[in-house]
């Protein structure tokens, strides 16, 4: 056997996150803040400061010595906007100085000067919602009916305005995915249509659903600290994507990117929406610091944050079924509506993802499913690749309890006869026998189907009674919702799964993993495999996440899946070390990457068949309880049934798990954390590939709590994050509904013996 | 205006506008352990210990501080208390996240403090509102549980207390 030469790596950077960037500090700092445009509007002719203090300084998109915009996936943005504005509040400057709250004082001396063309922008909008008025007089023959007809004549503002300078696309379709099986396929949209929905089927359900994302309060807010040390420019940013941020600011400073130093800092897990607009951010702050060779520091305010930085996507998903009298799902359309904000360079990859998840692992016959995403007026949005497909969990499991509702079956039923497998005709493979399990176990623990229908008994009395809720007991739901939390996806991704790792067993038998550093928790599963595998004690282990530029990975931290894949390949190299541990010298040096194999199931060009890596599992059940007086929602049990194949440590995946169920009650209802004392979380440990288990509990927790909380008020709550006063005006609605139903019985009934007289 | 206080052990004269918080003074100075969280008092990521007892910085006005005795997390770490609640917090198995650090540490303390073993309920109380960054409730509690266990009986019998509470 060809003995392996050993190299020792020049070590340059570190894909270890440390510390906080906001808490970086250098002597001679200069505090930052962006000028932000005013308008969503307009042509920008330039931003001024009257008066600019020594040691003061504004830098604007001219200030650039390199590209002015920065490239992601094969797109490009501004890194200061310039020419005609994209967005309210879009950065066009970065001020800096030693003092910030002089900073602050002098930020409200810029002026942003618009050319004309943002005004006649702004009155051409406002005229779409607006019609000029008429001046009605109530004496036609007063002294002045001449003035008001002369005024009245006058042309309206709408033909003055040269409509060649106003904008006229601000909301453009920037990717699209329709998907057609059954008699979609077969017969056209239309026919199909006709066929399933025209009243021959014995229920027609249809709704629209909306997940909101509220931003936690308790991160560090975006920004960036820079300095120079001789040729060197060093960055310290919360990045999850450290080549993307070294070539932004290469190109931006048109500097060799050898020359850029980054010092990854902590990020928190939840939701990070930063990617390339972190490396934006970053590339603005080094910009100043480059320019006024000082240390410069940008931390985003939080209103800054929840503007600009938190909000993802916003989608809208409607679902318009066919359902036979036995629950069974017959057809199914869905459209997705996308709102990407200014720009997305994955708006695709969001699609697709969302498409793929429409139908959870239900197969109904004939679907259609059309996505699209759209530009806005928005701030620009970036992907969280992970957690992108809770919003269609949320439609879909919401869309399941309605029809239960419509039908009168069982929610436990309608998703078991669904489930079946027997539609060949279904484009995407999923296996879904592990979920059945999950969905079993957790109506067990629950006892579900006892108190769906004793709650659902009690919300019918009510309905028929037109009780006023506002002087009964407590009212009470309880709501299921199943799906699964895929690794590797293979689909039209920007992201290819091709991990990669290399172990190393030294001769005092120490073992150095290298590859993207993980989670503390993950840190320690690999450790224990490896410390196994070799029958080498876990201290003795240690990972490295230590790159030569050249080496480092191209895409964001969060496209690895840490637990499945890794895992995996660090097996399969420990397993190797061992077998030549005792007939090569050592050290020793395993690399592992993830085979294409897998991947054979999936076909790219017609999209279809299983776009996916190994998946986990999870059903949630939620029992609520609303206060109809305080209107306070009370969570009295959460069940959870997790199967994520091999469970590596159990204690670290419960907490794992009760810290996410913490954190998303904090997102369920705006302005408060809702507490549950009760939580129940079960394990199903199979020998599957393990999966991860970090977003099971978004994809599954607020469909479960709004199928609860519908069944509960008697009615159909469809958006979560909810208020206080949109059940309140949910409550009035179904009021409202019941007495005009009840009026409408009445008459028929008196045209009815009317009739017979 | 001038705020003589004792910070960390030391008497100092903090120099800021009297209306401006504690936090942004303490951050500004260099007391990196006070980190700026929700600003709405909640989170406790900005705590200190103020004559002794835990506060959130981003609600204290400078100008109402006047002779107080301040101590960050920074200077707390070189106390027993510190110590035992982190051997406290390893056994239950918590990995602080680096910016809730001063809150959930101060929190335990004040209930370490205290001349009896509160129940479950009262430390859940104590740190209800306390950012869930990195640590869920049940295992803060179990933490400060076993903090507590510590300083009453030691360290192996809290090692085997925390094998129970897993």
């Amino acid at each position: 056997m060809p003995k392996k030469e050993q190299t020792v790596k020049t070590m340059k950077h570190s894909l270890e996150a440390t510390g906080f960037y906001s808490d970086a500090s250098r002597e001679g700092t200069l505090y930052a803040v962006l000028v932000r445009s005013p308008a969503a509007t307009g042509k920008v002719k330039g931003v001024t400061i009257p008066e600019l203090p020594e040691g003061y300084y504004l830098f604007t998109a001219n200030d650039i010595p390199g590209e002015k915009k920065a490239d992601i996936n094969n797109q490009s943005w501004k890194i200061f906007g310039y020419d005609n504005v994209s967005y309210s509040g879009e950065p066009l400057g970065i001020l800096c100085g030693p003092d910030e709250n002089k900073v602050l004082e002098l930020l409200e001396n810029v002026s942003v000067n618009f050319d004309i063309e943002s005004l006649e922008s702004a009155l051409k909008k406002a005229m779409k919602h607006q019609k000029r008025p008429v001046v009605k007089l109530n004496e036609p023959d007063s002294d002045i009916s001449s003035f008001v007809s002369e005024i009245n004549e006058l042309p309206s503002l709408d033909t003055v305005l040269d409509n060649r300078r106003v904008e006229q696309k601000t909301e453009e379709t920037v990717a699209s995915r329709e998907i057609k099986s059954g008699v979609f396929a077969k017969k056209g949209i239309a026919q199909a249509e006709k066929k399933l929905f025209s009243g021959k089927e014995d229920f027609i359900c249809e709704e629209t659903w909306k997940l909101g994302f509220l931003p936690p309060l308790w991160k560090e807010t975006c920004g960036s600290f820079c300095w120079k040390d001789g040729k060197c420019l060093h960055i310290s940013a919360p990045t999850r994507w450290v080549t993307h941020l070294m070539q932004t600011v290469s190109s931006t400073l048109n500097i060799p990117s050898e020359n850029i130093i980054v010092h990854k800092t902590k990020t928190s897990g939840v939701f990070s929406k930063g990617m390339w607009r972190t490396s934006i951010l970053a590339a603005q702050v080094a910009l100043a610091s480059y320019l006024t060779e000082k240390p410069v520091k940008l931390v985003l305010t939080q209103q800054e944050q929840d503007s600009y930085m938190a909000p993802g996507v916003k989608t809208q998903i409607s679902y318009k079924t066919a359902v036979s009298k036995e629950g069974k799902i017959n057809g199914i359309s869905a459209f997705i509506d996308i709102d990407v904000g200014c720009f997305n360079p994955f708006a695709q990859e969001i699609a697709d993802r969302m498409s793929i998840v429409a139908c959870n692992y239900y197969r109904p016959k004939n679907i259609h499913i059309v996505t699209k995403a759209h530009t806005s007026k928005n701030p620009p949005t970036s992907i969280c690749l992970r957690g992108i497909d809770s919003q269609v969990f949320f439609a879909i499991e919401n869309h399941l309890q309605k029809i239960a509702d419509q039908t009168n079956l069982l929610p436990d039923e309608i998703r078991r006869i669904n489930l079946e497998k027997k539609n060949t005709d279904f484009p995407f493979d999923f296996d879904s026998e592990n979920a059945m399990e999950t969905f079993t176990k957790a109506l067990e623990i629950s006892d579900f189907n006892r108190k769906y229908a004793s709650f659902n008994m009690d919300a019918l009395d009510r309905i028929q009674e037109n009780s006023n809720p506002f002087f009964a007991l407590p009212l009470r739901g309880i709501g299921v919702a199943t799906a699964f939390n895929v690794s590797d996806y293979y689909g039209t991704t920007a992201f290819p799964a091709d991990e990669k790792i290399e172990i190393t067993l030294f001769p005092n038998e120490h073992v150095v993993i290298h590859a993207m550093n993980p989670s503390q928790g993950v840190q320690e599963i690999w450790k224990k495999t490896a410390s196994e595998i070799l029958e080498i004690k876990k201290d003795n282990i240690s990972i490295d996440s230590e790159y030569e530029i050249s080496d480092l990975p191209d895409t964001p931290d969060d496209a690895h899946n840490t637990i499945s894949s890794i895992n995996e390949l660090i097996k399969k190299a420990c397993i190797d070390l061992q077998k030549k541990r005792f007939h090569q010298p050592l050290p020793i040096t395993v690399k592992k990457s993830s085979s294409a194999s897998f991947k054979k199931n999936w076909n790219k060009e017609e999209f279809r068949g299983t776009p996916f890596g190994p998946a986990s599992y999870a059903t949630a059940v939620v029992e609520v309880e609303l206060d109809t007086y305080t209107y306070n929602e009370r969570i009295k049990g959460i069940w959870i049934v997790i199967d994520c194949g091999e469970l590596f440590d159990k204690s670290a995946a419960l907490r794992a798990i009760r810290l996410e169920i913490q954190q998303q009650l904090e997102m369920l209802v705006r302005g408060k954390a809702i507490p549950c004392e009760n939580i129940t979380i079960n394990f199903i440990q199979t020998k599957n590939s393990a999966g991860q288990i970090g977003e099971l509990v978004r994809n599954t927790l607020p469909a479960a709590f709004s199928s609860a909380l519908s069944l509960a008020l008697a009615t159909q709550l469809t958006k979560i994050p909810c208020t206080e006063r949109q059940l309140f005006e949910l409550i009035k609605q179904r009021e409202t509904k019941t007495e005009k139903q009840e009026e409408k019985e009445q008459s028929e009934q008196k045209e009815k013996e009317e009739a017979k007289e | 205006m001038n705020v003589p206080v004792t910070l960390n052990g030391n008497k100092t004269i903090l120099e800021a506008p009297a209306d401006e918080t504690l936090m942004s003074v303490l951050r500004r100075i260099g007391c990196s352990s006070v980190k700026c969280g929700c600003g709405q008092g909640m989170c406790g990521s900005c705590t200190v210990l103020l004559n002794d007892n835990p506060v959130a910085t981003c609600k204290i006005p400078l100008g109402i501080i006047q002779n107080a005795d301040i101590v960050t997390l920074e200077y707390f770490e070189r106390t027993k208390e510190y110590t035992m609640i982190m051997k406290g917090f390893e056994l239950a198995g918590i990995k602080l996240c680096g910016l809730c650090d001063s809150g959930k540490i101060f929190s335990a303390y004040q209930l370490l403090k205290l001349s009896k073993i509160p129940s479950r309920e009262e430390i859940s109380e104590q740190v209800r509102s306390l950012a869930p960054c990195c640590t869920d409730m049940n295992t803060l509690i179990n933490g400060i549980i076993l903090a507590i266990e510590i300083r009453d009986k030691g360290v192996e019998r809290a090692s085997r207390k925390a094998e129970r509470l897993k």
